[in-house]
């Protein structure tokens, strides 16, 4: 064989290997970190001015305003739950090393199909339509967004250290039931947050 | 056509068709992966119409459908979430999944193409490498020549008449 083909050979074995090399990087998917985000925000839609005039203590019939918000980061579209739920200083909260949910009944909650790296933002919008005593606890009568719901299951006493929390569940596609948070690979994660406030009169 | 002009074009066939191969493994990979994580339990019949369009929809998106397209079915699957009329959710959830069906075909499909045809350029990239570098060592080697072939000659000085 003469220089030049040995040459030439050389080069394309060398050409082949790196192209070959490209195309597949081109055609495989990188592979990402796959999580969903829940936030939630005050009034201004900021992470500030969560109560009115700044205090935690809510006065019957008014109103406060918090923007919920998620946002897809899965690499696909996917079922997003946001469950509410009415807590007090006592109540196990949900838990993120076992990925169980607060063992608190749901009050509302709201759902929604999101395409990846969407996010979802809505108004959440609630006061405290009256309040129940029996003995030294308090238990609520809530309207969010409208909708009236009395909690008879939860009360605090003397209407202090009540808690929002607010859960992310998702549709796991593999056991296709509703779970709390999500399975990224073989990793199950959850995402949760709560609000303190005081009912008072 | 010589001998070895016929091998070369064999090699190149196999190449190509074993880069062709290479692709379509990569393709049967994807599908396999996205029909595991759509398998079905049983739970009620609402919940289960929608959790069936909705598992079509990210089949589709697996496949390679456009962004544009699942944002439509996406926004339909919210629309068939928030009506209270049931037999009208029912109507857009299969309608969902019998355009989500035939697009993931076609979406399917073209990805494969795609792939098909990236595979199938390298034999043709490095065959359009090999000859440009080929040429230019060429140039270079005859450069080195016509350097080499130089002579010396004396400066002729010029002469007054």
């Amino acid at each position: 064989m003469s220089e030049d083909k040995k040459r030439a050979l050389v080069v394309f074995v060398s050409a082949f290997m790196i192209f070959a090399m490209l195309a597949y990087v081109a055609v495989t998917p990188l592979p990402k970190e796959k999580f969903f985000q829940l936030y939630a925000l005050g009034e201004t839609r900021m992470a500030e001015r969560y109560y009115p005039n700044n205090n935690t203590n809510i006065p019957t019939d008014t109103p406060v305003k918090w923007y919920l918000g998620t946002t897809n980061f899965m690499g696909s579209t996917q079922l997003a739950i946001v469950r509410a739920k009415l807590g007090n200083q006592t109540l196990t909260p949900p838990n993120e090393t076992i990925a169980t949910p607060a063992p608190l009944p749901t009050i509302i909650e709201f759902s929604r199909v999101l395409q990846n790296n969407e996010t979802w933002e809505f108004p959440f919008i609630w006061k405290i339509v009256n309040t129940t005593e029996v003995g030294n606890l308090t238990y609520l009568t809530l309207n969010i967004n409208g909708l009236e719901i009395h909690i008879e299951d939860v009360g605090a006493k003397d209407g202090y250290n009540y808690r929002l929390m607010f859960e992310l569940w998702t549709l796991d596609t593999e056991t296709n039931e509703i779970i709390f948070g999500w399975k990224a690979s073989n990793d199950r994660r959850v995402a949760w947050l709560q609000l303190w406030f005081n009912a008072t009169r | 056509m010589n001998p070895r002009q016929r091998r070369l074009i064999i090699i190149y066939l196999v190449i190509t068709a074993f880069l062709i191969s290479l692709a379509w493994t990569n393709l049967s990979n994807t599908s396999a992966s996205t029909s595991q994580n759509i398998a079905l339990g049983t739970v009620n019949s609402e919940d289960q119409k929608f959790k069936e369009a909705l598992a079509m929809v990210r089949e589709t998106e697996a496949a390679g459908a456009d962004y544009a397209q699942i944002k439509d079915f996406v926004d339909r699957l919210n629309l068939a979430l928030n009506l209270t009329d049931e037999t009208e959710a029912t109507i857009i959830l299969d309608q969902i999944k019998a355009e989500a069906s035939q697009l993931r075909d076609a979406a399917s499909l073209r990805s494969f193409y795609n792939k098909i045809f990236v595979f199938a350029m390298v034999p043709v990239a490095a065959l359009i490498t090999t000859v440009f570098i080929h040429y230019i060592v060429k140039w270079r080697q005859s450069k080195v020549e016509q350097i080499m072939n130089m002579r010396i000659r004396e400066k002729r000085v010029a002469q007054n008449v």
